[in-house]
Formats: C-alpha cells, structure tokens, sequence
C-alpha cells in the first residue's frame, strides 16, 4: 500500500520528465508543458485521499 | 509497522526524491508529502494507546475544567501545524511556514487562555 505508492509517483515523475525534454527537444513545448501537467494531476489524484484520511484520522484521534 | 520499516520507508523515498532535484523539483516535494502522511498513518495506532491511557489518568484526577482535552487538542493542532509548515518550508516558501506557524501558536494560546484564567482564579481565592 504504502511502499509501491511513492514509486509509482517516483515512476510518473521520471516518465514526465523523460517525456518533456523529447517533446521540448522536438520543438513541441506546449506538449511538453500539458504533459507535466497530466503528471501533476495524476499524482495529485494519488495523493489527495491520503491526505484527506490523514487529517480525519487527526481530528478523529485529538477531538477537534 | 516497526521502526525498521518506517526508516527504510523513508530513506528509500528521500533517494527516490533527490533524483528530482536536477530536472522537475515537485515530483521532490510531491514525494515527501506523501512519504510524511504515510509516516503519520503509521503512527496512529500507538497514539490511540497513548490517548486510551491519557483518558484513563484523566478518571483519576476529578476536575471541573477539561485540562485535558484542551491538551490533547493543542497537541493535534501543533501537529498539523508542524506538519504543514514543514511542507512549506520543503518547498521553499519559508514566508508561507512562517505564517502557518505564527497561526498555530495564536491558536493553541487562545486555546490556553481559559485554563490561564482559572489558575489566577485560584490563586486570587488565596490571596486575603
């Protein structure tokens, strides 16, 4: 659960980084920008219920 | 989730994080916000123990005023507050931290205030 969750993220973060320098190399940067972005909500979308299920345990265990 | 794994956890994210450092700097940050939630998930059992004995020696001591669920609150919102203003700071925001900071520190004082104001009660009955 926890473990492949950081290197799927490490794994996006490497793609998009890949995939960005082909694209600005082939002169295509408003790809390469969409691209980071794509990656940047991917990894939000992973991200955010960890959080939220964070801050609920948080207001759960100190009652606030 | 023994202390072994919690610090393999986190030294195998940090190397995967430092890889970021050259090319694309958030997937860093994204990494070790993730990496810090896990953490804290992580931890929760154990301080449901810690809060199970808390309350327990809060039956003991009969008193008025709840000491020690202000306490307990004071603790999360520390916690929250540190966790969020380290973020920031990762990031490189020192001024955004900062505020977070000051803004738990106000907070946890407001949340102190009536506690205060009971002690100088007391202490005013044994004054003649």
């Amino acid at each position: 659960m926890s473990v492949n969750l950081i290197f799927k993220i490490a794994a996006v973060g490497i793609l998009v980084s890949i995939l960005s320098q082909v694209l600005k190399h082939s002169g295509r940067e408003e790809q390469a920008f969409l691209t980071s972005l794509a990656g940047l909500i991917l990894v939000l979308f992973w991200i955010v219920p960890y959080i939220y299920d964070l801050f609920e345990a948080i207001k759960r265990l100190f009652a606030l | 989730m023994d202390m072994m794994q919690i610090g393999a956890i986190g030294v195998a994210g940090v190397l995967l994080a430092v890889q970021f450092k050259s090319g694309k700097e958030e997937y860093g940050i994204y990494i070790s916000i993730i990496l810090s939630v896990l953490i804290f998930l992580a931890v929760i059992p154990y301080m449901e123990a810690i809060m199970e004995a808390v309350r327990t020696i809060e039956g003991y001591i009969q008193t008025d005023v709840a000491f020690f669920g202000t306490l307990i609150k004071m603790i999360g919102i520390t916690y929250i507050a540190e966790f969020s203003s380290g973020i920031c700071r990762d990031a490189g925001y020192q001024a955004i931290a900062v505020q977070i900071e000051i803004f738990g520190k106000l907070f946890v004082l407001v949340l102190g205030l009536p506690v205060l104001l009971t002690l100088l009660e007391t202490i005013r009955e044994f004054l003649p």
